[in-house]
C-alpha cells in the first residue's frame, strides 16, 4: 500500500509556482500595464485584459479574513492529519489567497505568507502570525528550499 | 441596472418531474438524464419527435455533454444549450428556453439535469473543478466547497451577529418540509438540538448544514401557453428573470450575490414586490446562502437575515414557506439537479401537484439560484418570479 500524499495536480500556472518555490522564491504574476497582482495566477490581467504579465518574486503579507478548522478531508493524506487549519488571506487588492494556517492566528490578524513545498513537492501557501511560528506539529509536512 | 427587458407573456412552463433518486448509482449521468427526459413525456403525453429544444446541465456526464446526449437519447433538436451552472442551472435553463420559444426557435424545450453518485465521483469532481480551484483550494486540505462556505460562514457570523441557531432553524423547517416529501433521501427528524449537537466538518459547518451528495435528475418543459392550452397541460406563467455572473468581485469574501445588481428589474418585470410572494425556493448548498437570498431578494435587509429567520416560520404551513419540498439538505443534491429542484417544487405549487405539503392559496412563487465555487465565491446567480396560470 503506498503512503498517501496532498494532492499533486496542477496546471501549467501550479507548476509554474511551484518551480519558483523549488528555488526559493515566492513569484507571482503581476501585471505590466496597470500593476495588479493576480491570484489565482493567470496570463491575462484580471483587471484590465492585458496580455502582459510578469512573474516577480514577492513578500507577502495581510489580513486573516477568515479561517476555520478542518474535521473531514477528502483526501487521505489529510484525513490522516485531522483537524487541521485552513485561512483566506487578503494579499493585495482584489487578490485573497487560500493558505495552510499553521498556528492559532484569528480572523483580524496580519499574517505572513510564505510559499513552501509540501510532501508532494508542490508549492503552497503556508500562513502564521506576522513575528509568530509554525506550529511544531506541521514541520514534517512543509520545506523551505534554501 | 438593466434596461427595459421583454417580458415572458406567452410562456408556459410545464411538467416538473424528479426522478431517480438514489443514494448512489453505477449507473451514468446520461441514464439517469433519459428518465428524467421519459418521466416529461409521460407527464406531458408528447413523443420524442415533439422535443425540439433541449437543455442539459450535469457534472458527470464527462467527457460527453449535452450534444453527446442528443445520440445517447436519440433526438434531434434544432436548438441545444449545455449549462454548466450549477445550482443557477434550472432558472437559467427556464431563461434560454423561454426566448428559444418566444423567437420561434423552438417549440418544446425539454430542460434536463442529473448526475449520478458513487465513490470516487464526487471525490473526482472537487479534484478538478476548476482551474483555480485545482491549483489554489484543493490542495490546502482537500475539504471541497465546505471548506470556503466555512470562510463565507465565519466571515457572515462576524460580521452580522447570525448564530448556529439561526442557521439551524432553516435547517429544521426545511427537513420537516421533507418528511411529507416520499423520494426525500434525508428525512430523519431534525430538532435543533439535533442541529447543534452535529458534528463539525469545517468550523463552523457541522454536518447538517451540508448537502449529501446523490444520483437523481430533474426536469420541466417550456413550450407557448397555446400549446400547454392545447395539450390540457397544467402549466405556470414565467413573470421575470434576472442572472448575474461574478457579481461584487471586489467583496474580499463573499456576503451578498449578483442578485443585487438586478433585483429592481425582477420585481418590476412582474409589477411585484417581495411581499406579493407566497413562498420562497431558494438555492440551499449552505444554510449562510439561504440567509443572503433572503437579503439579497429584498426579504430583509443587509444583515437582518438573523432577525428574519428569529421572526418567521419557514414550514411551507409557516408564516413564510421556505424550501417547500426540503431543499437539497433534505431531499439530497443530485448534482446539477439541485439547481433545479427548487423551480421544479415550485411548478407542482403552483399548479397544485405538491410532492410534500401544499402551500396555501399560493399565487406568486420566487425561485433563485446560486452556484459555481470558481475559487472562493459562487460566480453565478438567477431568480424567476413564476405565477399561476390562472391568477
Amino acid at each position: 500500500m503506498s503512503t498517501p500524499l496532498p494532492p499533486a495536480t496542477r496546471g501549467p500556472l501550479g507548476r509554474r509556482f511551484t518551480e519558483a518555490v523549488a528555488r526559493g522564491a515566492l513569484e507571482l504574476p503581476v501585471c505590466d500595464d496597470c500593476g495588479r497582482l493576480q491570484y489565482p495566477p493567470r496570463e491575462a490581467c484580471g483587471h484590465c485584459l492585458s496580455p502582459s504579465l510578469t512573474w516577480q518574486a514577492m513578500q507577502l503579507t495581510g489580513e486573516l479574513l477568515a479561517a476555520t478548522t478542518l474535521q473531514h478531508s477528502n483526501e487521505a493524506y489529510f484525513a490522516e492529519r485531522l483537524p487541521r487549519r485552513v485561512g483566506l488571506v487578503r494579499i493585495a487588492d482584489g487578490a485573497q489567497a487560500v493558505v495552510h494556517l499553521v498556528d492559532d492566528s484569528k480572523p483580524g490578524a496580519v499574517v505572513g505568507v510564505r510559499a513552501m513545498l509540501d510532501r508532494s513537492a508542490q508549492g503552497v501557501l503556508v500562513a502564521h502570525a506576522v513575528g509568530g511560528a509554525m506550529n511544531a506539529r506541521y514541520r514534517d509536512e512543509f520545506t523551505s528550499p534554501a | 441596472m438593466s434596461g427595459a427587458i421583454k417580458g415572458y407573456d406567452d410562456v408556459a412552463v410545464t411538467a416538473p418531474v424528479s426522478w431517480g433518486y438514489a443514494r448512489r448509482s453505477e449507473q451514468g449521468a446520461a441514464w439517469f438524464l433519459a428518465g428524467a427526459l421519459r418521466a416529461l413525456l409521460s407527464a406531458s403525453g408528447l413523443v420524442k419527435d415533439d422535443i425540439d429544444g433541449l437543455s442539459v446541465s450535469s457534472f458527470t456526464l464527462g467527457p460527453d455533454t449535452a450534444v453527446g446526449f442528443t445520440q445517447y437519447a436519440g433526438l434531434s433538436p434544432r436548438w441545444l444549450e449545455d449549462l454548466p451552472m450549477g445550482g443557477a442551472c434550472g432558472v437559467i435553463a427556464l431563461r434560454r428556453a423561454a426566448r428559444a420559444v418566444q423567437a420561434g426557435d423552438a417549440t418544446v424545450v425539454a430542460c434536463l439535469a442529473g448526475d449520478t453518485a458513487n465513490a470516487d465521483s464526487f471525490r473526482g469532481l472537487l479534484q478538478q473543478f476548476s482551474s483555480f480551484s485545482r491549483d489554489c483550494v484543493y490542495p490546502y486540505g482537500a475539504a471541497g466547497p465546505n471548506a470556503s462556505f466555512a470562510f463565507i460562514t465565519d466571515h457572515y457570523m462576524r460580521a452580522y451577529g447570525a448564530t448556529r441557531e439561526d442557521f439551524g432553524r432553516i435547517a429544521v423547517a426545511q427537513r420537516e418540509n421533507a418528511s411529507h416529501v416520499s423520494h426525500a433521501l434525508l428525512r430523519k427528524p431534525m430538532t435543533l438540538e439535533d442541529y447543534l449537537n452535529a458534528r463539525p466538518v469545517a468550523e463552523p459547518i457541522h454536518l447538517l448544514d451540508c448537502v449529501m451528495p446523490c444520483a437523481g435528475a430533474e426536469g420541466f418543459l417550456v413550450m407557448s401557453v397555446a400549446r400547454a392550452e392545447a395539450l390540457g397541460l397544467p402549466h405556470v406563467r414565467l413573470l421575470s428573470t434576472i442572472e448575474r455572473h461574478n457579481g461584487f468581485p471586489d467583496d474580499a469574501v463573499q456576503y451578498r450575490g449578483g442578485w443585487l445588481y438586478d433585483r429592481e428589474a425582477l420585481y418590476d418585470g412582474a409589477a411585484l414586490g417581495p411581499e406579493d410572494m407566497d413562498f420562497l425556493e431558494t438555492y440551499d448548498d449552505y444554510p449562510v446562502i439561504s440567509m443572503m437570498q433572503f437579503e439579497d431578494l429584498g426579504f430583509c435587509a443587509k444583515g437582518d437575515g438573523p432577525a428574519f429567520v428569529r421572526g418567521h416560520t419557514l414550514t411551507t404551513d409557516g408564516s413564510f414557506p421556505h424550501n417547500t419540498s426540503g431543499g437539497q439538505l433534505s431531499t439530497g443534491q443530485a448534482g446539477a439537479a439541485g439547481g433545479y429542484l427548487g423551480l421544479v417544487e415550485a411548478l407542482r405549487q403552483l399548479t397544485d401537484q405538491p410532492v410534500g405539503r401544499p402551500v396555501a392559496h399560493a399565487r406568486h412563487g420566487l425561485v433563485s439560484g446560486f452556484g459555481m465555487i470558481n475559487y472562493d465565491r459562487g460566480l453565478c446567480t438567477a431568480a424567476a418570479i413564476l405565477g399561476r396560470a390562472d391568477a
